[in-house]
């Protein structure tokens, strides 16, 4: 059945790209801690279960590929070989070309070059046997002849409820016997209640064993393949010489292990020692990056929190959110007509209010069915900035922060680019090479970090280097020789840094993929603006550079104030009015040829609607001053009608960018309103100082 | 009324591949590892549906498959149950463990639909 196939299809490419994610993230997170067995463990399992559902779709491409990854993730799993350079390099270009190869399926993307998957595939082959290769041992043995002999250390923890599940201990020791010879064993009994508290169902019990073997670890594997699931089985290899040393410490080991010593005696002898985690790692009984990948783990479980979830197509939830914006404009619609028949007595009048809280709720529950964390845009950038900092040869600690920090999906959707190249530009040309930072007497990493958060009702992204800096003054000569500004023009420190967000600044005209040198600051900006965001930024010369995106929570729903210029009705959203009052004509005047009022003890530019819209305005006695960032407006027009709340409808998709306008929206009595873009307006007026 | 079949894996991919093999014949719940499936047996129960079948993946988050399985077999109610273990070749060793464990059978992923419904056929009586 093809609907069948397509079906089939569709469910599979959500399961990969949901694995890839797992993978990309893993695979990073390995190589912060190479050595972190559950890391490996959750990277492998995502690229089995990629290898096995392709398999079901008869991608045998990617099924294949997958296989080569997954052999050589089960040597790194088994410790046959030790993660370096290239294998790192090689794990994650290898995850880029299954992703590629499933984009290409969704028609997201070319085929991966042939030449490069068939070239992978060996590099996967190689870095798989070259440590089979390399094992000296194993070559001991070739020119030999003589079975090759290692030693292991086998920790058996097992659980208290170990005899639930079918495993006898005796019989896991007695199978290891049958392998293996069993040159020691300990059994560790500080675990063992006093005699009342002793379940018989229960196991108390751990062993520390000692095995030689002649045919390799996978041996031990297989005894505790079973075993090994859900208890902690720790198989070591060891050397003659600890062996040796282990023979000397034994006793105290011992006496301890066997309850001969109390508590007391122990923490006294713990005083005279090194901190017991410290013992352990030089013991060699665990390393210290597991115990400190142990403790990270643990808090990250605590993270965890179990919710029931349902996965909703976007356009459902986008239905819904239609619907309750269309039954906000029908309840404004019947108490206008209510009050316009003289209908709305006290009665009408309380039943609209009811009518009104429930709609909020409404309105509230199916905002938040939209937000999603953040989590999701902002972890891939681990992977840029890790390629990006690799390529150019600087050292870059990149950390994350806010990541549970919710948003309107949407918006999530739009930050991406811009935030990706603001990243780009703070690699590229932020953040200094180790040499030029050591020179300045920084350390020799840089600091990266973005952090995401809720403040005031809108979410607030940061993002703050240690780098070179922003010079404003090199700023202002690059803007006077581009043309944009008068050579004696005097700026704020503040007003300098934000020329780099002026179309024409940066040398890059559009926002492309290629790491370019500046990437064009001004289509950051311009993205950022559609969510009607706005980006500040702070840079201190030599100490870093802080950019600060504000965006709103959500697009779809905004308070605004409805006002009228003759017939025409526009919205100013209401974050960007500052106050309204009747024209005062004595506050306008004339300064350099533009006309301004004077606010708050200097001037601002003043627009008359009318005039700048072509509208045939009436009266002109009303003053609305508007803001954005630190830039005020004022508008003159005739009558502030009233506070709505709106929701907007794109101008794009209904009909055509319009200049000026944000969006538009349809008010109670049916008829339809724009909805004023006070930044574009800003940005287009001139400057009165 | 018909059979009930769960589908443990923590592939969508498989599930619904087996759901599609299934879906004609059988009623057939999914589950996303061992401990939802857990949850899943424990509402199914409480409905008073009777499981028919469980097919499982090993491999998988949180619980994985041969910890289900002895989790099922610890049921007094599911102790009959036949259990299909999925495995893939690169788990050959999987197959006995699973074995152990209490599974009826197994089968190698990828498989054929047809493949699949044999092998359920045979199972369920």
């Amino acid at each position: 059945m093809p609907s069948d196939d397509s079906e089939m299809i569709e469910v599979f490419i959500g399961d990969a790209t949901e694995q890839l994610e797992v993978l990309e993230a893993e695979l990073l997170n390995l190589e912060d801690n190479p050595e972190d067995p559950e890391t490996i463990k959750k990277i492998f399992r995502a690229v089995h279960t990629l290898k096995g559902s392709a398999g079901f779709v008869d991608f045998s491409d990617i099924e294949a590929f997958a296989h080569l990854y997954e052999e050589l993730l089960s040597s790194i799993r088994d410790g046959k070989i030790t993660i370096n350079d290239d294998i790192m390099e090689a794990l994650l270009t290898s995850k880029d070309i299954i992703n590629a190869m499933i984009n290409y399926r969704v028609g997201q993307s070319d085929y991966p070059d042939e030449t490069k998957v068939e070239d992978m595939k060996e590099e996967l082959k190689r870095l798989n046997s070259g440590s089979a290769e390399k094992d000296p041992e194993e070559e001991e043995e070739a020119t030999t002849g003589g079975p090759k002999r290692e030693l292991f250390k086998v920790a058996m923890n097992l659980r208290t409820d170990v005899f639930e599940t079918g495993t006898d201990p005796l019989l896991l020791i007695d199978d290891l016997a049958n392998h293996c010879k069993i040159l020691d064993t300990t059994m560790v009994i500080k675990n063992v209640p006093v005699l009342t508290k002793i379940n018989v169902f229960e196991n108390y019990l751990s062993w520390n064993i000692i095995v030689e073997c002649t045919k390799g670890r996978e041996q031990i594997d297989d005894v505790f393949i079973f075993a090994s699931m859900d208890n902690d089985i720790q198989i070591e290899k060891i050397t003659d010489e600890d062996l040796s040393e282990m023979e000397d410490s034994k006793i105290g080991e011992l006496l301890v292990q066997k309850g001969y010593i109390g508590e007391e005696e122990v923490e006294e002898a713990m005083e005279k020692h090194k901190k017991l985690g410290d013992d352990l790692v030089k013991e060699g009984k665990v390393t210290r990056k597991l115990v400190d990948s142990v403790a990270k783990r643990q808090e990250e479980l605590r993270k965890v929190r179990r919710t029931s979830t349902l996965r909703i197509e976007t356009d459902k939830l986008d239905r819904i959110i239609e619907s309750v914006g269309e039954v906000v404009v029908v309840k404004s619609r019947i108490r206008e007509l209510l009050e316009r028949k003289g209908w709305l007595q006290l009665e009408e009048e309380a039943t609209l209010t009811e009518l009104d809280r429930y709609i909020t709720q409404l309105q509230k529950d199916v905002m938040n069915t939209r937000m999603v964390p953040i989590k999701d845009t902002l972890l891939p950038f681990r992977r840029l900035v890790r390629d990006l900092s690799k390529k150019q040869g600087k050292e870059i600690e990149f950390e994350i922060k806010g990541e549970d920090t919710e948003l309107d999906k949407t918006v999530t959707e739009k930050i991406k680019d811009p935030l990706k190249h603001m990243l780009r530009n703070s690699v590229d040309h932020g953040i200094e090479t180790p040499e030029e930072r050591i020179a300045a007497g920084k350390p020799k990493k840089g600091k990266l970090l973005l952090e995401a958060s809720h403040q005031n009702g809108e979410v607030l992204i940061e993002l703050t280097d240690d780098g070179k800096g922003i010079d404003p003054e090199k700023i202002k000569e690059k803007a006077v020789s581009k043309g944009l500004l008068e050579e004696d023009a005097t700026l704020t420190r503040e007003e300098a840094l934000r020329m780099i967000f002026n179309p024409g600044f940066s040398t890059a005209k559009e926002v492309t993929d290629v790491s370019g040198r500046g990437v064009g600051m001004d289509v950051v900006m311009d993205n950022i603006n559609t969510i009607q965001g706005d980006v500040e930024v702070h840079s201190e010369k030599g100490e870093g550079t802080e950019f600060t995106i504000h965006i709103p929570l959500t697009l779809a729903i905004i308070d605004g104030i409805l006002v009228r210029v003759g017939t025409n009705k526009l919205i100013i959203p209401i974050q960007s009015v500052v106050s309204f009052q009747p024209l005062d004509p004595k506050s306008v005047h004339n300064v350099n040829n533009t006309t301004a009022l004077s606010f708050r003890g200097g001037y601002i530019p003043v627009i008359n609607l009318g005039e700048y819209m072509h509208y045939q305005a009436e009266s002109n006695n009303m003053l609305v001053i508007v803001q954005s960032g630190n830039k005020y407006l004022a508008l003159i027009l005739d009558e502030v009608v009233g506070k709505y709340q709106i929701v907007i409808k794109s101008l794009e998709e209904n009909f055509k960018k319009i200049k000026n306008f944000a969006g538009a929206t349809v008010l109670g009595d049916g008829s339809v309103a724009l909805i004023l873009d006070v930044k574009t307006l800003l940005r287009n007026v001139k400057n009165v100082s | 009324m018909n059979k009930t079949i769960l589908i443990v894996d923590d592939s969508a991919t498989v599930r619904v591949a087996v759901k599609m093999a299934l879906k004609k014949d059988y009623e057939v719940v999914d589950a996303n590892n061992g401990q939802d499936a857990l949850n899943k047996i424990k509402t199914l129960t409480a409905k008073g549906t009777r499981l028919n079948l469980i097919i499982t993946d090993i491999n998988m988050p949180k619980m994985g498959g041969l910890e289900f399985i002895r989790e099922v077999k610890k049921d007094r109610k599911l102790k009959f149950t036949p259990i299909l273990v999925l495995t893939t070749e690169s788990q050959g060793s999987m197959k006995a463990e699973g074995k152990k464990a209490g599974a009826t059978g197994w089968l190698v992923k990828p498989f054929k639909p047809d493949q699949l419904q044999g092998i359920v056929k045979k199972v369920i009586k």
